[in-house]
């Protein structure tokens, strides 16, 4: 009998702290706010565009406008905006610019990496603005 | 003979009115306008109509001279591009993205002082914007795409 209410009590005070527990494994988890590039975007970032735009780059305008390495020190509604740009520009074909392409042609991107960078762009974009 | 170069002027004026500009169409009644379904502060909203909305919206205001060549096609072009590149009139339609890139672009166009664009204060006291103006605007821009995501 004893031995019996020592199981429960046991298997009771496993299941408490597995409740109280649990909630704070999850909140260990990365925020959704938390900002990652994956390395196949990465890669092609570095190809093609981080060149011109990064934090240390020579090339003022092109660093005014998107600097890919501080991208996640933006605020969320700053970086939707950049997400949303980079989507447009590389679509678009806007970017890289022409001067680039005439200088660099083995590191234009290809059809295949223009897209990913924009289902990218827009998967981020989707995540980010999630109500 | 300068009698003769001076008709052959006028004549040339005369017969560049009959090559028509295409001016994008004026629209009073637009649903989807930025102004009309957000609570946007009136001094803000004063710039955005007074600076911004005969291009970037349905509601421009054609002056006189929009109808005499050779500016109706500059104005015509203006209006035309203006509008592709972000038309206030369709802003509900806009999805999130589009919404947040163009409250950034207008804060950095604006800062910079490319936009409103050069020559149009000439003829547009109302886009004149001061120092506090565009302040007042740049702020603006940056807590409204804030308040969009909420």
């Amino acid at each position: 009998m004893k031995s019996k209410t020592t199981l429960f009590a046991l298997l009771a005070g496993l299941f408490l702290l597995a409740a109280f527990t649990l909630p704070e494994i999850n909140s260990s988890v990365p925020e959704e706010g938390e900002f990652e590039i994956p390395e196949n975007i990465n890669a092609i970032f570095e190809k093609s565009c981080f060149g011109c735009h990064n934090s240390e780059s020579d090339y003022q305008k092109a660093k005014d406008k998107m600097m890919i390495d501080k991208l996640g020190d933006l605020k969320k509604s700053k970086l939707v905006a950049k997400l949303n740009k980079i989507g447009k520009e590389v679509s678009e074909g806007e970017m890289p610019p022409e001067k680039f392409v005439a200088k660099y042609p083995d590191r234009v991107p290809t059809d295949a990496e223009r897209q990913a960078l924009v289902d990218w762009a827009k998967n981020a974009i989707k995540t980010l603005t999630k109500k | 003979m300068a009698k003769k170069i001076l008709l052959g002027l006028v004549a040339v004026l005369l017969l560049m009115q009959l090559v028509p500009a295409n001016r994008p169409p004026v629209k009073q009644d637009n649903p989807a306008d930025l102004l009309a379904n957000n609570s946007v502060p009136e001094a803000v909203a004063q710039i955005l109509r007074g600076a911004c909305y005969d291009c970037h919206s349905n509601e421009t205001r054609y002056p006189w001279y929009a109808y005499v060549a050779p500016v109706k096609w500059l104005v015509a072009d203006h209006v035309e591009e203006g509008r592709e590149h972000l038309n206030f009139s369709d802003w509900q339609a806009m999805d999130i993205g589009d919404q947040l890139e163009a409250l950034d672009e207008l804060a950095e166009e604006v800062e910079e002082g490319e936009m409103p664009l050069q020559g149009y204060p000439l003829v547009h006291p109302e886009a004149r914007l001061s120092e506090e103006q565009r302040q007042l605007l740049i702020d603006w821009a940056g807590q409204f795409a804030d308040q969009l995501l909420e």
